[in-house]
C-alpha cells in the first residue's frame, strides 16, 4: 500500500523534535463535513526510551465530529522499536483490530450498530513499542474517519513525534580499587543494527548516554562525599542533644 | 387479582410438562409442538469485553454478547453475513477487518465480497462501518418511548438495558398513565410476577444468550388470551376470577420464546363490538383524540401499545378487531390467515372468523411476533393447514424494496367519500407507485357477495364459548358454566348487551350447525372471488382504506374474515381539518394489504416497504417519556 510505505520511508529519516514529557507535532487541519477533526496529535510517554525499554504511544484527536469508524497507520523504524503485540487499545466503545507489519502499525477501530458516533477530544489509540535498538524514530500518522453516514475523509501526514533510543553503555567487567588510577577508558559498544545514528554525538543523546570511562570516577568521589557528610551530620545532632540537656 | 406464587417461566414449563405426561385424549394432551425452528443456546454472553483477543491483534472493547439464537432474518441485518451464521456480529466484523485492502484480484475476494457495500472493489474502513451498522448493537441512551423489539434486542447486547429494567420501565409507564394522568384505561390487570421472569430471563441470557427476538420483551395481551399467571376475563365482570391452569397455545409459545406477557387489556366485553367497552374494564380511548374511542374491540392493545405502555400487542379479530384499533391508534396490525396460529385458550367469539395477531407500532415487530405464535396446534385442527406455509422466518421479508416490480390492486368503490381518507389514500397509492409498484383498479363483479356476508359472532358465540367453559373454566371461583348462567346472574354489561346476549344465548345447536355448515361455504366462496380476483388482475395484494372515517370503521374489515384471508395494516396519516375539513382533526387512518392465504410473508414485505418510506407513526403527545 503505498500510503504505508509512504509512512516507513518517513519513519527512516531521523526527525528530532524536543519537546520535554512528550513529543508532538501537531497539524491543524481544515474543518471538513462529517466526519471532521480539528487536530491530530501524537504523545510519547518518554522522547528517550533505553534499549530493552518500553514506550508507550498515544493518538489523540480533537474536535472529532461523527466519528464512527477510522483506520489508523502509524509509521516507524523497526530496526529501533518493535510493537508489543496486543497493546493497541482505545476507551472508545466498539470493535477495533491492530496488526504490525515492516514498520507500521495499522488499527482501525469501529462502534457497532446504531451506537451513536463518537465526538470531541478522543484518544483514538494508546499502543507500546519496545526499543531495540538505539537510533532516532520518527512517528508518523495517516488515518482514514468514516461517519455515520459511511462518508469517509483521508488525512496524509497528520502529525509526527520523535522517539530517541540511545546507544546502551558498555558493560564494566571489573571495579576498580578505590585507591587506584583512573580506569582508562572501555571501548564503546556499538548500538545493534543502527549505522546511520551516532549514538555518542547525535542528536538524541542525553545525560545517561554516557560511556564506561565517564561513569568510573563517580563512585570513588561519592563515597568520600557521603563519609563526610555523615560525620557532619553526626557531629551537629550530638551539639544539640547536649544543648537540650 | 388472583395471582399464584409461581413464576410464569416456571408455570409454562410445569405445563407442558403436565401436557406431556397427561394420558392421550385428554384435554391437556398435546405432543411436543412442531416448530419451524429450535433455539439453539450457546454459552458465553459476553457483554462489555475490554480485552484482547484471536490472534494478538484484535481487540474488542466492547464486543456484543452471544446473538445466535435471535433468529433474525431481515436483510438489513444478515444479508452481508460472512460467517454463515444468518447474522452480522463480532465474528463477521473481525474477518473484515482482518481482510482490509483485499480487493477483486485476490482468491480470497469471494468471501468478502458482499460487503463491499462501496462497491469499490476493495475491502476498506467504510465497509468496516458499513457492516458494523447491521449489528445488533447500541450503547447509547435507550427509551421504552417508540423503542421497538430491535431497538431493545441492541441495548440489552450492549448492556445498556436489561429485562427487568425495560420490564420496571414499562411497569412505571402503566402506573403513570393507565389509572391516573391521563388515564388511558386500557390495561385490566398486571402481572405481578413480570420482575421475577424478567430476572431469570436475563439470568438465562447471561448464561446462554438469547432464546430470540422476544428475549425479554414486554408483551401486552388482549384480556380474552389465557395466561396462567394473571385472570382471563373477556372484560366481563363474570369472569373476574378466571385463573386458568394454561397458557393459551399464543402466549405459550410466546413466553417459550423469552417474552415476558406484561399485563392484560381491555376489549370490547367477549370481543364483540368495535369501540372497546366492558363491564369489568370500562371505556378505552385512543391514545390521540382522546374524546374519541379506541375501536374495537382490541382496543385496549391498541390504546395501550400505541401509548408506550408495552411493546408487542396481542390482538384478537373476528370482523375487524385488530385492524380497526390498529387504525384508530397509528399501529401495525396483522390478521393472519385463519390456521396460522392456534385460537386455542382464546375466549372465542366464532371460530370460522376468529384469529390472533400482533398490534404493534412496527411491522418488524409484527413479522417478530408472528414468528412466535405460528404454527401447527392439534388442539386447533385448522392450523393443520399451516404445515409448509410458515416460512424460516418472517423477518426474511423485512426488505425495504418489496414494492419494486409488484402490482397492486385497489378496488375504488371500497375507498369511501371521507375527503380526509379520500386524500390519504390517493396519497399511500402515489407512494406505492413511488416504492415501484404498479397500481391495478381491480372490478370485482362478485365484490358485493363477500360484503353482504353475516358474521359469525351471532350464530358461533354461544357454541364456542359453552365450549371454552368446559375445557378451561376450572376455577371454583367463576361460578358459571355457561352464557345462560351468565345472563341469568345479570353478571355482564347489563343492560347495553343484553339484547344481543340473550339472542346469542337463543341459538340452538340445530341452528349452529346449519350455520356453521352455511357460512364455512360462504367464507370458501369469498377466499375463491377475492384470490380470483388477485389472479385475474396480476396483483400481488390489495389494498384499501382499512376505516373509512375518521374514528368511523365503515365494512372493509369484513373482507379478510369473510375469505379467511390475511390483512396487514399500517398507518397511513392523519386527518387534517385545514386540509380536508374534517370534523376531527389528526385522527388516525390507516392503509391495509389484504393477500392470499397464507402469503403474510408477501404482505409483511409489502407493508414494511410502505412503511419504511413513508413512516406515518407518530407517538402520542400525551404519554411522553417520564420523568427521570
Amino acid at each position: 500500500m503505498s500510503r504505508a510505505a509512504s509512512i516507513r520511508n518517513r519513519a527512516a529519516v531521523p526527525v528530532f523534535a524536543a519537546l520535554v514529557g512528550g513529543l508532538v507535532l501537531a497539524a491543524p487541519l481544515p474543518a471538513v463535513a462529517a466526519p471532521s477533526a480539528a487536530t491530530f496529535s501524537i504523545a510519547v510517554s518518554d522522547a528517550t526510551v533505553q534499549v530493552g525499554e518500553t514506550v508507550d504511544v498515544m493518538v489523540a484527536v480533537t474536535g472529532a465530529v461523527d466519528l464512527y469508524a477510522y483506520d489508523l497507520s502509524l509509521g516507524y523504524d523497526a530496526d529501533v522499536l518493535e510493537y508489543v503485540d496486543g497493546s493497541a487499545q482505545t476507551a472508545i466503545s466498539g470493535q477495533s483490530s491492530a496488526t504490525a507489519t515492516g514498520g507500521e502499525v495499522r488499527f482501525v477501530h469501529t462502534k457497532l450498530g446504531t451506537s451513536p458516533s463518537a465526538a470531541g477530544d478522543l484518544t483514538l489509540a494508546t499502543l507500546s513499542f519496545e526499543a531495540l535498538a538505539a537510533g532516532d524514530v520518527s512517528l508518523g500518522l495517516d488515518l482514514e474517519l468514516v461517519g455515520s453516514d459511511a462518508v469517509s475523509v483521508a488525512f496524509a501526514d497528520a502529525a509526527t513525534a520523535a522517539i530517541s533510543v540511545p546507544a546502551p553503555p558498555a558493560p564494566v567487567t571489573t571495579p576498580p580499587a578505590p585507591s587506584a588510577p583512573a580506569v582508562p577508558a572501555a571501548p564503546a559498544v556499538p548500538a545493534p543494527a543502527v549505522d546511520d545514528v551516532d549514538p555518542v554525538a547525535g542528536p538524541g543523546r542525553d545525560s545517561l548516554s554516557v560511556t564506561g570511562a565517564d561513569v568510573a570516577p563517580w563512585p570513588i568521589l561519592g563515597a568520600v562525599a557521603a563519609l563526610l557528610l555523615g560525620g557532619l551530620i553526626l557531629l551537629r545532632v550530638r551539639r544539640k542533644r547536649a544543648s537540650s540537656v | 387479582m388472583s395471582n399464584t406464587p409461581r413464576t410464569a417461566v416456571n408455570a409454562a414449563r410445569e405445563s407442558r410438562t403436565r401436557f406431556l405426561n397427561a394420558p392421550r385424549g385428554s384435554p391437556l394432551s398435546q405432543p411436543p409442538r412442531h416448530r419451524f425452528r429450535t433455539f439453539v443456546l450457546l454459552p458465553g454472553a459476553v457483554l462489555a469485553v475490554a480485552a484482547t483477543s484471536l490472534g494478538g491483534f484484535s481487540v474488542a472493547t466492547a464486543a456484543p454478547s452471544d446473538t445466535t439464537g435471535l433468529n433474525f432474518l431481515a436483510p438489513f441485518y444478515s444479508e452481508a453475513d460472512l460467517t454463515g451464521d444468518d447474522a452480522v456480529d463480532e465474528n463477521d466484523i473481525d474477518l473484515l477487518m482482518t481482510a482490509l485492502g483485499t480487493s477483486t484480484t485476490d482468491a480470497t475476494w469471494s468471501t468478502v465480497e458482499t460487503a463491499d457495500f462501496d462497491a469499490n472493489g476493495t475491502i476498506t474502513v467504510t465497509d468496516v462501518a458499513s457492516l458494523s451498522q447491521r449489528t445488533l448493537y447500541d450503547d447509547g441512551p435507550f427509551s421504552p418511548v417508540e423503542a421497538t423489539t430491535i431497538d431493545v434486542q441492541k441495548a440489552m447486547n450492549a448492556g445498556v438495558v436489561t429485562a427487568v429494567s425495560l420490564t420496571q420501565m414499562y411497569l412505571d409507564r402503566i402506573a403513570a398513565y393507565d389509572d391516573q394522568g391521563e388515564t388511558l384505561n386500557s390495561i385490566i390487570s398486571v402481572n405481578e410476577n413480570a420482575l421475577q421472569i424478567a430476572a431469570e430471563l436475563d439470568a438465562e441470557r447471561a448464561a446462554g444468550g438469547p432464546r430470540s427476538m422476544l428475549h425479554g420483551i414486554p408483551v401486552l395481551a388482549k384480556d380474552n388470551y389465557n395466561t396462567v399467571d394473571m385472570p382471563t376475563t373477556a372484560g366481563c365482570t363474570c369472569l373476574r376470577n378466571n385463573q386458568t391452569d394454561a397458557d393459551s397455545q399464543i402466549v405459550e409459545q410466546l413466553r417459550a420464546d423469552g417474552a415476558v406477557i406484561l399485563a392484560k387489556a381491555n376489549l370490547d366485553e367477549f370481543a364483540f363490538n368495535l369501540s372497546t367497552d366492558s363491564s369489568l374494564g370500562g371505556v378505552t380511548n385512543s391514545a390521540y383524540v382522546r374524546t374519541q374511542n379506541a375501536g374495537g374491540s382490541s382496543g385496549g392493545t391498541g390504546a395501550s401499545i400505541a401509548a408506550n405502555l408495552g411493546i408487542i400487542g396481542l390482538g384478537t379479530d373476528t370482523g375487524g378487531s385488530i385492524r380497526v384499533p390498529s387504525s384508530f391508534n397509528q399501529l401495525v396490525g396483522v390478521r393472519p390467515t385463519v390456521g396460522l396460529a392456534s385460537r386455542d385458550g382464546i375466549i372465542p367469539l366464532a371460530l370460522s372468523q376468529d384469529t390472533g395477531g400482533p398490534m404493534t407500532r412496527t411491522v418488524s415487530d409484527a413479522a417478530i411476533a408472528l414468528d412466535s405464535i405460528a404454527g401447527y396446534d392439534p388442539e386447533d385442527a385448522i392450523t393443520a393447514e399451516s404445515n409448509g406455509n410458515i416460512p424460516t422466518s418472517f423477518t426474511s421479508s423485512l426488505d425495504d424494496s418489496s414494492l419494486e416490480g409488484v402490482r397492486i390492486g385497489y378496488v375504488p368503490s371500497i375507498v369511501g367519500t371521507n375527503a380526509a381518507v379520500n386524500r390519504l389514500f390517493s396519497e399511500a397509492l402515489a407512494d406505492l407507485q413511488a416504492q415501484g409498484a404498479t397500481v391495478v383498479e381491480m372490478v370485482i363483479p362478485e365484490l358485493p357477495i363477500v360484503q353482504g356476508y353475516s358474521s359469525g359472532s351471532t350464530n358461533e358465540f354461544k357454541h364456542d364459548l359453552n365450549e371454552y367453559f368446559a375445557k378451561f373454566v376450572t376455577d371454583p371461583d367463576v361460578p358459571y358454566s355457561s352464557l345462560a348462567e351468565i345472563i341469568a346472574a345479570e353478571d355482564y354489561q347489563a343492560p347495553a348487551r343484553t339484547n344481543t346476549m340473550k339472542a346469542r344465548e337463543a341459538v340452538t345447536e340445530e341452528q349452529y350447525q346449519a350455520w356453521i355448515v352455511r357460512h364455512n361455504a360462504e367464507i370458501a366462496n369469498g377466499e375463491r372471488i377475492l384470490s380470483g380476483a388477485m389472479d385475474s388482475h396480476n396483483v400481488s395484494a390489495m389494498v384499501y382504506p382499512t376505516t373509512t372515517g375518521q374514528y368511523s370503521t365503515g365494512a372493509n374489515n369484513r373482507l379478510s374474515p369473510y375469505s379467511g384471508m390475511p390483512a396487514v395494516t399500517v398507518p397511513m396519516g392523519l386527518s387534517s381539518t385545514a386540509i380536508d375539513g374534517s370534523a376531527i382533526d389528526g385522527a388516525p387512518s390507516n392503509i391495509e394489504f389484504l393477500g392470499r392465504s397464507y402469503a403474510e410473508s408477501t404482505l409483511i414485505g409489502l407493508a414494511f416497504d410502505y412503511e419504511q418510506a413513508t413512516l406515518h407513526r407518530t407517538s402520542p403527545a400525551l404519554f411522553p417519556a417520564l420523568a427521570g
